[in-house]
């Protein structure tokens, strides 16, 4: 250990004392001026904040919030006022706070991977973790879609390095004489058709190279009900029966 | 339209099942105060959903995110005294672009660390860095609670931070 005199300009320390709130207004806004343009002071910051919150995740305990906060936000959020006439299609809102809570439901089942004392590991189920921090490009993609509404239709998707798409049905059953089409939305796009899920258990798609080069983390899937045939539109006509958020395994 | 709002309550509904139960936790062992922690939940969905599609920004992951905005709002409340937190992504959005959704999980599962670095520490430091984070005290309240004088306090505390970091880093 260096026994260092000035541990008051140590930026790890200073960082630190910023996350927690412990700087005075004025030294706060002299930190805020430096995290703008120094990027190491920044990561500095982001991994206290890592920390700190995983302190609180795992020392805090529980406590389910009364009923009625859940039906205060809801009507804050979605009140009558929010009732505008578009498709929830086009609702970007809609697709970001379902990748928010998709990503959250992966990061949960990672973290019970990554922390033995949780869940042991069981080396046929759980994937590995990366550990090198680059993902080679073609990586191997996957997401369960998880059913909306009680439709009862849960798919696990597997994205192959190769393109290929693996969709797997592990819950609800085929059939009813409507069609069930998978529908990947990557960005702002408008959601792209990968086509029709067949009957049995496990149907292969192989989409087309430009719309392969779209399947990153993050991009969501979806199935929606359709006529025989799928959607005459070329875009989602139906209800949605089931979404997911691609994470890589 | 009621079919429309069905569906942008299933994502919501999903996002606050998940994880309300940990944020309203936090907010009560800031406040201590059931209602002025239903009060300050309430306002944290709304923001995190108002503000969901810049969490990918901050680079860390969701949970990370969600208990930072709880923390912190729960932590203005307690001070009731303005803003004196920044947003998360207020902040990070100016600075580099963060690691990659990859990352942030591998980075997650190192962030579990904190705990055992936590109980290398000694007993009253590691309880000075939760007493700032989990109900908001300052120098002075730390200060008045370990007896010592405030410089005293603060060298103690950032020495302890420093001494975290280098556990948490190694």
């Amino acid at each position: 250990m260096t026994d260092r005199t000035d541990i008051s300009s140590d930026p790890t320390g200073e960082a630190a004392e910023y996350v927690l709130g412990l700087l005075d207004a004025d030294d706060r806004r002299a930190f805020e001026a430096r995290l703008r343009s120094e990027p190491a002071l920044a990561a500095e910051v982001r991994a206290w904040q890592g920390y700190f919150a995983t302190m609180a995740e795992v020392e805090v305990d529980d406590v389910a919030p009364p009923a009625s906060v859940r039906r205060a936000v809801e009507a804050a959020l979605f009140g009558p006022e929010a009732s505008a006439g578009q498709s929830i299609w086009n609702r970007v809102a809609f697709w970001r706070g379902l990748s928010l809570a998709t990503t959250i439901m992966a990061a949960v089942a990672v973290g019970f991977a990554i922390v033995p004392d949780i869940r042991p590991p069981d080396p046929g189920q759980v994937p590995e973790v990366p550990d090198e921090t680059g993902i080679p490009p073609g990586m191997l993609l996957m997401t369960h879609l998880v059913p909306i509404d009680g439709s009862g239709l849960g798919l696990a998707v597997t994205r192959e390095p190769s393109g290929v798409l693996q969709v797997r049905r592990v819950a609800g059953g085929a059939g009813d004489g409507r069609a069930r089409e998978l529908w990947l939305i990557a960005g702002e796009r408008a959601p792209i058709s990968l086509g029709l899920l067949g009957d049995e258990a496990l149907t292969t798609l192989r989409p087309d190279d430009e719309v392969a080069q779209l399947f990153t983390v993050g991009a969501s899937l979806a199935i929606s009900d359709e006529p025989p045939g799928g959607s005459p539109t070329g875009a989602p006509t139906g209800a949605i029966l089931a979404l997911g958020t691609l994470v890589a395994l | 339209m009621a079919r429309i709002q069905m569906r942008d309550r299933a994502a919501f509904s999903a996002l606050y099942s998940a994880t309300s139960a940990k944020l309203f936790g936090i907010c009560l062992r800031v406040l201590k105060d059931h209602a002025l922690a239903e009060d300050v939940l309430q306002v944290v969905y709304v923001k995190v959903w108002n503000k969901a599609d810049r969490y990918q920004v901050t680079g860390h992951s969701p949970m990370t995110w969600l208990i930072t905005i709880a923390r912190n709002a729960a932590i203005d409340r307690l001070r009731a005294s303005g803003p004196a937190t920044v947003d998360v992504d207020d902040v990070l959005t100016l600075a580099a672009p963060g690691p990659t959704p990859e990352q942030a999980a591998v980075a997650a599962g190192e962030a579990r660390r904190i705990v055992d670095c936590l109980a290398e520490l000694e007993a009253d430091r590691a309880a000075a860095v939760r007493g700032v984070y989990l109900e908001g005290q300052s120098y002075q309240d730390l200060a008045e609670r370990y007896s010592v004088p405030l410089n005293t306090m603060k060298t103690w505390l950032r020495r302890s931070l420093i001494s975290l970091r280098e556990c948490l880093s190694s």
